[in-house]
């Protein structure tokens, strides 16, 4: 009877100790992982910088005038008279002439648009 | 009795043997011992805390530096990774084979790789290049070498690469604003790092985390500029054209909203690389719109006759006599370029005459003169967001002496930024209202939410009444640009107005005019309607043009300020005016 219940005691114990040492692994590997997410979250971060600059670097109007212009797609971007208007001048008879800009192109939001400001002419006055 | 007596001397022996053995090992435990309690309890703290150093690592989260952007959202200035390449002598065997494999990914010569890694053979941390790209960085990596390492820092970058250089400044190497908005809007755009702790193994690799609880990171803020990328493209492009094609030494350009005092663009030329700063000389990376103030010559003349017509020291019709081109204020010679008899105020301002406007300022004397430039804000700090503003230089009335008005009058005596200037003129578009120039237009948390918001425009003071703003931006100024000194800049389908100037420059170490040296200058404003303020006011300064080449401002600055006025005016979609269309088309 006593080393039966003996017995039973000692593989209750060493039930246990394996499940500690379990848990304890799981939790070890659970840890780990955690370290290395943490890792990938801040190379995250750093390649997520990296895209935004690179995107900042494509849409630069320097870059986007090179392109156009290397291209030779006709799309002159604005800006461009030297001396005398060229692209400017075709985009001022366009205007003149009322003819809506292309669908593609998107005029300046509300937020952004220098003009006009009747309230504050209205306080001037 | 002599085998008991010898028995019993081995005995003894052997007793003593064991009593001296005992005593041996009793002082070796009690030293052990000893030894056991000195360690617990006199070096514990040291070799606990050397332990928890091996155990443990901290590690820095680095913070983001927030991005400046352009009114439009695109980002002009940003911060990404960057690695910097090291390799640690103590780990590597084959100094010439290792030497050979990074020279050409790194483009440095293998002897030259090297010395620099025998140099410092106890160390563990030799820097083989700073900051390389991607290309390189795999490379590098490629090699796959123990003793070869990356180490990756968060740098600043400038995606316009020169564009705007004078705005932004630029930062240190250890990400501290040194100059422009970088330094102004520093505490803004500076973020906090983090720090995380990780429990590490004997080879130093990272496990798990440590108990500690880890501090998350918390980026900077963000700064919106007023400034559009695309007409500081235009404005640069133009002034570099305009500049080199006389072989100038410098200049400058800003571009502004009259009616919000927004800087719509500011650009000095030379230019740098804001990434590569501290390889420029301090002088060329000053932002001479803001902190350089000079003689504005006559594009200080249309402040004075603002303030004559407002006191009525003059009216539009009285014609005045301009002595065909000399005449003495006293003992003083005043000349004009070309001579003209008799001149009404338009007449003056568009040839720009000398004499008419020193005959108007005599009139007015020095206390309304005086008068009339601290209320177009001059000497004063105009309270742009911008470290290093210059308030120019206007003396105290009590300084000035009986030749202070005709020189006044004539734009010299008196020194004021580019800045100030195009602060001045646009007040005069603006129906006379003087708004402070602003540069930046948001301040953005990291989290998104605005911060500061600079929607509306911030009105300093009224310079002069509507009507003699209207009367000198609808019909004085717009003649100078029509039949006047400045018809190089006239534009293509819209009316402008504007004014010449060119000016001596004085010596820098002593007193008096250097000869053959000049800054032409142009200030305009366009399109010109019937109603509402023009949408940009432009002024262009260009320094010690080759004299050979060219020096007036109508010559020199008035084509720069008609090309920006014209492409930008196309780039904003702002319609022409028919009337100017059909005129131009007519035979």
């Amino acid at each position: 009877m006593t080393v039966t219940r003996g017995c039973v005691l000692l593989a209750a114990f060493a039930v246990i100790a394996l499940a500690v040492v379990h848990l304890r692994a799981e939790q070890t590997r659970c840890a780990s992982r955690a370290l290395k997410i943490e890792s990938d979250c801040v190379r995250l971060r750093g390649d997520l910088w990296s895209l935004q600059t690179r995107m900042a670097r494509m849409r630069a109007p320097d870059r986007i005038h090179d392109r156009a212009t290397y291209l030779a797609t006709g799309l002159v971007p604005p800006g461009t008279r030297e001396g005398a208007p060229a692209g400017a001048q075709r985009r001022v008879e366009r205007l003149a002439a009322n003819v809506p800009a292309r669908s593609g192109r998107t005029s300046e939001p509300a937020s952004v648009r220098l003009q006009p400001r009747r309230k504050h002419t209205e306080t001037r006055e | 009795m002599t085998s008991a007596g010898h028995g019993a001397s081995v005995s003894i022996g052997r007793r003593r043997s064991a009593v001296v053995l005992l005593v041996a090992l009793s002082a070796l435990l009690l030293g052990l011992g000893g030894r056991l309690v000195y360690i617990n309890v006199e070096l514990r703290d040291r070799l606990l805390a050397r332990a928890e150093r091996q155990r443990k690592s901290s590690t820095v989260v680095p913070a983001r530096r927030g991005m400046i952007l352009d009114r439009r959202g695109r980002v002009v200035a940003a911060t990404e990774y960057m690695p910097d390449v090291f390799v640690d002598p103590t780990r590597v065997d084959d100094v010439d084979s290792l030497a050979n494999k990074l020279g050409p990914p790194l483009n440095l010569p293998a002897e030259r790789i090297k010395q620099m890694i025998l140099r410092r053979p106890g160390s563990q941390y030799v820097l083989l290049a700073a900051r390389v790209d991607d290309v390189t960085a795999q490379a590098v990596r490629a090699i796959d070498h123990a003793a070869v390492g990356l180490d990756e820092k968060p740098v600043r970058t400038y995606p316009l690469c020169e564009s705007m250089a004078h705005v932004l400044g630029w930062v240190g190497r250890d990400g501290t604003g040194m100059e422009g908005i970088e330094l102004a809007f520093d505490e803004h755009l500076r973020g906090k790092d983090g720090r995380r702790g990780t429990i590490r193994d004997a080879r130093r690799r990272g496990i798990m985390p440590s108990d500690e609880s880890p501090i998350p990171p918390v980026d900077g803020g963000h700064v919106v500029l007023t400034i559009d990328a695309e007409l500081q493209r235009i404005t640069e492009a133009a002034l570099t054209r305009g500049v080199d094609g006389v072989k100038a030494q410098s200049g400058v350009a800003v571009v502004m909203s009259p009616a919000s005092g927004d800087v719509l663009a500011m650009a000095c030329y030379p230019s740098f690389d804001p990434a590569n700063a501290s390889q420029t000389s301090p002088k060329i990376r000053r932002n001479r719109a803001v902190t350089d103030p000079t003689e504005p010559g006559s594009t200080f003349k249309p402040f004075i006759a603002s303030g004559a017509l407002e006191g009525s020291f003059v009216s539009l019709t009285e014609q005045i006599d301009c002595h065909m081109g000399k005449h003495y204020f006293g003992s003083r010679l005043i000349q004009d370029v070309h001579g003209y008899g008799l001149l009404d105020l338009k007449g003056i301002l568009s040839h720009s005459s000398n004499i008419g406007m020193s005959t108007i300022a005599g009139r007015m004397g020095n206390p309304a003169l005086h008068n009339i430039i601290r209320r177009f804000g001059f000497g004063a700090k105009t309270g742009i967001d911008y470290p290093g503003e210059s308030e120019g230089l206007v003396r105290p009335l009590r300084k000035w002496g009986s030749l202070s008005t005709q020189s006044v009058a004539m734009g010299y005596e008196i020194s004021v930024t580019p800045l100030q200037l195009a602060t001045g003129f646009s007040a005069i578009v603006n129906d006379g209202v003087l708004l402070r120039p602003r540069l930046v237009r948001q301040l953005i948390g990291s989290d998104g939410v605005v911060v500061r918001d600079s929607e509306h425009p911030i009105v300093v003071d009224r310079a002069v009444s509507t009507q003699t703003a209207r009367v000198m931006s609808r019909e004085l100024l717009p003649a100078v640009v029509e039949d006047g000194s400045g018809k190089a800049a006239k534009l293509d389908g819209y009316r402008m107005l504007g004014k010449t100037g060119t000016a001596k420059l004085p010596y820098e170490n002593r007193k008096g005019y250097e000869s053959g040296a000049y800054m032409g200058a142009f200030m305009g404003a366009a399109p010109l309607r019937d109603w509402g303020t023009p949408e940009l006011a432009v002024l262009v300064m260009i320094r010690r043009p080759d004299p050979t080449l060219g020096y007036y401002g109508g010559a020199i600055a008035a084509p720069v300020v008609g090309e920006i006025l014209q492409n930008s005016l196309a780039y904003l979609d702002i319609p022409p005016d028919k009337e100017s269309l059909a005129s131009a088309d007519a035979p």
